[in-house]
């Protein structure tokens, strides 16, 4: 027995010689190299950071165009289990203790969450949402900390544009596109999400809007969870610039206005306008409107052409001074001298007015818009002259602007110019501008013959504040003399004092301007479509020293309103105004007194309106009225009486029939949702909810102390953290 | 006092502590997690210690109980114990087994004691002097097949081999003729055998050669291989007709590296572990696989991974070391058991005690598919540790009191 019983042992035996040498065997000789394994699992891998694109602002630092990111959470189930059992709780209150949490902290509703829990196979991951936004992540991961919860996985999802100011400007900012197959030289990394521009601001300025990827080290757990292992690197993902444009909001707002009053008016087919500083070069307005953009869709009119860089017209008439303005630099008429109009052979053309003007001066024949004058006085200067003077002033070619779909206009080469290329273009036939193009060379006039570079960023800055680039005004040519441009510029107020835009003249400052009017050219041929005309006014104030040049055009409005006089011109003077009386404007001589730093409040209360009204306009105050249209006494007045005031500040009036009522005080109500708008949005929804607010910082609201939805009292104060 | 000094096996005892030790101290590593200097310890630790404790006091308990008294509660116990087995196949599913009854936060497994009480009862009955050879193995296979067909209701697959493993051991034990045996486990060898075809050769004629040295008769030996190599050739018949998935199953039992996401994972993980160890080890509480979770079971089933890759091939060979002197030490006692009944038991313990080990090494190293085996006397585990340690002790008891008669 003893034997058998040992030749079992030493078979054992033989067995674990066998173990221990393959012990040694993957321990020390390590033939499948299971220690490069594990090297390989603890080589932190590294995770990609997406930098968020940066933000168009405009000349006043208000916010037209932001981003925000949003993420995708999912929950772990198999760790959710695990929390379970550690809790002693069961796996149904577990997901429901989850899904409460998660709807706690998301616009998220607790039963869609539970039901995504509840899906499926309950051992996997499963994704809650990917419209998760960064304050609402943060509260999240803090709050699953907290708890001790495991399970959370979060990642980047997406981006998106938010326009502070909806429509505005759309076209000028252009949009974005995702893109998927974006590559970062630094890590290697391919297949990375990005915002690409399309158009637009967005286009044109994508290298600095997008920024740069950054990344982080991380090391994985069997459970893909983060460890927290030591000496990490990371390198934070550099945020897209901030793209700070010479537009003025405000100003955009007066100019779009107009222009879709005006289409309506006009039923005009499109319409365009720049606002342009001529001594600077900076375009502090760009529109361009279709008559459809206010009901479709935002988002296909951010795709759509840019109209006021890329839509052509003939100017017409507005060619005129530019065509007087070699005849008098070269001193080639006298400002006496006559021009006999009406009616002009030359070869086979005729050339006619619409009136029968009989002899004019230079300056007759801009302010009262001869063709036949001006075609006179072309033949003076010469093919080669003007030819040259317009290739200066910018025609046929694209302006400097830099900006995606910029179109150069069509201008023929002087060695193509035919018999009659000479006379036409004196009057702004057989040539096509942009709006661009006109506002530029006329900006040469009103500064005194310097043709800036049209420029629509003011500066990059980086998310600090501290400026990348900056665009300085440039001067690119002189292309004529002051004395020239002034003269110029007096035929200009003179069309607007007596000539055929005299009937937008304004009787507190000085204009001028220019009207045109042309048929529009049937594309691809010579000929010229009846009833389609394009309606031009290009206008500069005050014309002693212009500040800004404007020029408005309607493409094909209406029978009748197809001259430039009729269309236009109106359209522009209804701008001029607006400018003019906005509260900061400093354009008017007389809105010096408003400039005065500060004012004391007067007593109105008690008064008769009439009378509080005359008050006010003595000190140039800024005001509304409140109140039923049958009372004219006023009971109360924002700010109270004696206290010091910006003038600019707008000045409440509130009128009823007797001064003792009081207004009513507002209810209770529920604290609305301001993350996500911009500041001012912000502030104007929480003024109609009587909140006071406490802001830090500047931008997109990130955060609000008061949670959306919560009963407020009035007066209760939310503090608001925002960020671009 | 109990304890005869002179009979008394005080080297088998410090050897017990000594891994009873060592187990405490891989459990402390396997239950803490470091990163980042940051340390988290599970209350798994504390468990063991008190278990050990426990186990301490219930080795003196044994040694201390009268031989007689001893004698007597093995069948009650044993028939109690089939009770419970049934019982706890009615309790709730835990880990999807009706495994455990759950009383106060400790689960206790009567799988567990279930292994030392069918060697108990098994030694006794096969020991009896007036049985044949066919009865002793008739015998031996009933008591052990019922305790083993409830176990593999609940379902527990692996534990069931200890059954069989110790049932052998106990036959050869009772002298029990070695053909016997091999005729018995020849068919299993059969159909291992027909995987790799010039196998079934080489196994039949080491198959006919021990038989015939066992002098059989011309015709048993004819049967016996014919029958034998029928299986063999048949085993790849059956195994075409098999689906896809069914035979996936198998190969993935077989070769774990096939399925490196399922169950081949856990070995998968372990070897990386142990290979990474190579010859120091990371040091204690260092082992990164174990505290990046990518060790499953670490304080379990893949205990002898955390030593590997703590302590290194030096730290898993003095393991080794310490389980052989461990065996070596039974084995020697065997031998110097008298009474065949208590000679068959230490056997018995010997070879359930040898094969788990055995079998767990040889999984953590991946040479043997994972089976759900424990580390006796290592691996985290009340029950397992309380079992084991009380049946070392039934050995010391039995080396206690000893005569010097047959």
């Amino acid at each position: 027995m003893k034997s058998r019983f040992y030749f079992l042992v030493v078979i054992f035996g033989l067995a674990s010689i066998f173990w221990v040498a393959y012990l040694f065997c993957i321990q020390i000789l390590d033939p499948f190299h299971l220690a490069g394994v594990r090297r390989m699992r603890y080589t932190p891998k590294k995770e990609i950071l997406i930098p968020r694109r940066g933000s168009i602002l405009d000349s006043q630092g208000n916010l037209l165009v932001s981003s925000i990111s949003y993420y995708q959470i999912d929950i772990d189930r198999s760790s959710v289990a695990m929390w379970a059992k550690d809790n002693n709780l069961t796996l149904e209150d577990a997901f429901a203790k989850y899904a409460e949490l998660i709807a706690a902290h998301t616009s998220l509703n607790k039963d869609e969450v539970l039901k995504r829990l509840t899906i499926g196979n309950k051992n996997t991951s499963v994704q809650i949402s990917n419209k998760i936004s960064e304050v609402e992540l943060d509260k999240l991961i803090r709050d699953f900390k907290s708890k001790e919860m495991i399970g959370l996985i979060h990642s980047f999802a997406s981006m998106r544009r938010i326009y502070s100011k909806d429509i505005l400007a759309a076209r000028v900012m252009g949009s974005v596109r995702e893109v998927s197959d974006g590559y970062d030289p630094a890590t290697h990394s391919k297949s990375l999400y990005q915002l690409s521009g399309v158009c637009g601001i967005e286009s044109t300025y994508d290298k600095y809007l997008s920024g740069n990827y950054g990344w982080k080290e991380i090391v994985l757990d069997a459970n893909h969870r983060p460890v927290p292992y030591p000496n990490l690197h990371s390198k934070k993902p550099q945020n897209g610039y901030n793209v700070y444009l010479t537009i003025d909001s405000k100003i955009q707002e007066i100019v779009e206005n107009a222009l879709f009053e005006g289409m309506e008016q006009y039923s005009a087919k499109n319409a365009g306008a720049i606002v342009m500083d001529p001594n600077t070069g900076k375009i502090i307005a760009m529109a361009g409107v279709s008559r459809d953009d206010r009901i479709e869709d935002p988002n296909l009119v951010r795709v759509k052409t840019n109209i006021p860089v890329s839509f052509m017209f003939e100017p017409g008439s507005t060619m005129k001074p530019l065509t007087m303005l070699p005849a008098i630099e070269y001193k080639l008429v006298k400002p006496t001298e006559t021009f006999q109009c009406g009616r002009y052979q030359t070869g086979r053309r005729v050339i006619s007015d619409t009136h029968q003007y009989g002899n004019l001066t230079p300056r007759e024949i801009i302010v009262k818009s001869s063709n036949v004058g001006i075609a006179k006085i072309a033949e003076r200067i010469g093919p080669t002259r003007l030819y040259e003077k317009f290739i200066a002033l910018g025609f046929g070619q694209k302006t400097a602007l830099n900006m995606t779909g910029e179109s150069s206009g069509m201008f023929a080469k002087l060695q193509n110019w035919d018999g009659y290329t000479l006379h036409s273009v004196s009057f702004g036939q057989g040539i096509s501008t942009t709006a661009l193009q006109l506002a530029t060379a006329y900006c040469a006039i009103a500064n005194g013959g310097k043709l800036m570079k049209p420029i629509i960023v003011d500066t990059i800055r980086d998310e600090e504040g501290k400026i990348v680039e900056q665009f300085e005004p440039t001067v690119l040519r002189n292309v004529s003399t002051p004395a020239a441009t002034d003269t110029i510029k007096s035929y200009l107020q003179g069309v607007v004092d007596n000539g055929t835009a005299k009937h937008i003249k304004m009787d507190y400052i000085q204009v001028g301007g220019k009207t045109g009017t042309a048929q529009k050219n049937i594309t691809g041929t010579k000929g010229y479509s009846e009833g389609k005309y394009s309606s031009v006014f290009v206008g500069m104030f005050p014309i002693e020293d212009p500040q800004m040049v404007i020029v408005v055009f309607y493409d094909e409005p209406a029978p009748g309103f197809h001259f430039g006089s009729t269309s236009s011109a109106p359209t522009f003077k209804k701008i001029v105004e607006n400018i003019l009386f906005m509260p900061d404007c400093q354009i008017l001589p007389y809105n010096e007194r408003l400039m005065q730093t500060s004012l004391t409040m007067p007593k109105l209360i008690g008064m008769h309106l009439f009378q509080a009204e005359r008050t006010l306009n003595y000190y140039g105050f800024q005001y509304k009225v409140e109140g039923p249209d049958s009372a004219s006494v006023v009971i109360d007045q924002y700010p109270k009486e004696g206290v010091t005031v910006d003038p600019h500040y707008p000045i409440t009036l509130k009128i009823g029939p007797s001064a003792d009522k009081k207004a009513p005080v507002r209810e209770a109500g529920i604290m609305p949702n301001l993350i996500g708008l911009s500041l001012r949005e912000a502030l104007k929804q929480a003024s109609a909810h009587g909140l006071a607010i406490n802001i830090r910082g500047s931008g997109i609201v990130r955060s609000q102390s008061i949670l959306p939805g919560s009963r407020i009292l009035e007066g209760s104060k939310c503090h608001l953290e925002a960020s671009l | 006092m109990f304890i005869n000094r002179k009979k008394f096996d005080f080297v088998l005892l410090t050897l017990l502590l000594l891994l009873i030790i060592f187990g405490c101290i891989v459990i402390f590593s396997a239950s803490t997690t470091v990163i980042a200097g940051e340390a988290h310890t599970q209350n798994n630790w504390w468990k063991q210690v008190i278990f050990a404790v426990l186990s301490l006091l219930a080795i003196i308990l044994l040694l201390w109980i009268p031989m007689p008294i001893f004698d007597l509660v093995v069948l009650p116990l044993y028939l109690l114990n089939i009770l419970a087995l049934i019982i706890v196949l009615f309790t709730p599913i835990i880990n999807g087994a009706h495994r455990w009854f759950s009383v106060g936060g400790i689960n206790l497994q009567p799988s567990e004691s279930a292994k030392l009480l069918t060697i108990l009862m098994v030694a006794r009955v096969i020991s009896k002097e007036n049985l044949n050879e066919y009865r002793q193995i008739l015998y031996g296979f009933l008591l052990t097949l019922i305790p083993v067909i409830l176990i593999m209701i609940e379902p527990d697959f692996g534990t069931t081999l200890v059954f069989w493993a110790s049932l052998i051991a106990m036959l050869i034990a009772a002298d029990v003729p070695l053909f016997y045996i091999l005729l018995c486990i020849s068919p299993i060898v059969s159909i291992i055998s027909s995987i790799w075809w010039p196998a079934i050769p080489i196994w039949i004629i080491i198959f006919v050669l021990l038989l015939l040295k066992a002098r059989l008769s011309w015709v048993t030996i004819t049967v016996a291989s014919i029958i034998n190599v029928f299986i063999a050739l048949i085993t790849p018949v059956f195994w075409m007709g098999l689906k896809d998935y069914q035979q996936n199953r198998i190969l993935t039992f077989m070769d774990p590296t096939r399925d490196p996401l399922g169950a081949g994972y856990q070995i998968i993980q372990a070897k990386i572990a142990i290979g990474s160890g190579s010859l120091f080890g990371k040091g204690w509480l260092k082992g990164t696989q174990k505290n990046m979770n990518f060790l499953p079971e670490h304080h379990t089933d893949f205990i002898f991974s955390v030593v590997g890759e703590e302590f290194g091939f030096l730290g898993s060979i003095l393991l080794l070391i310490l389980f052989a002197a461990f065996f070596s030490r039974i084995i020697n006692n065997v031998g110097e058991l008298k009474i065949r009944e208590r000679k068959v038991a230490s056997a018995g313990i010997l070879a359930y005690l040898m094969f788990q080990t055995f079998i767990n090494i040889g999984m953590n190293i991946g040479l043997v598919p994972a089976t759900g085996i424990p580390l006796p006397l290592i691996s985290y585990g009340g029950s397992n540790l309380l079992i084991n340690s009380i049946a070392v002790g039934v050995v010391l008891k039995y080396m206690n009191e000893r005569g010097f008669m047959k």
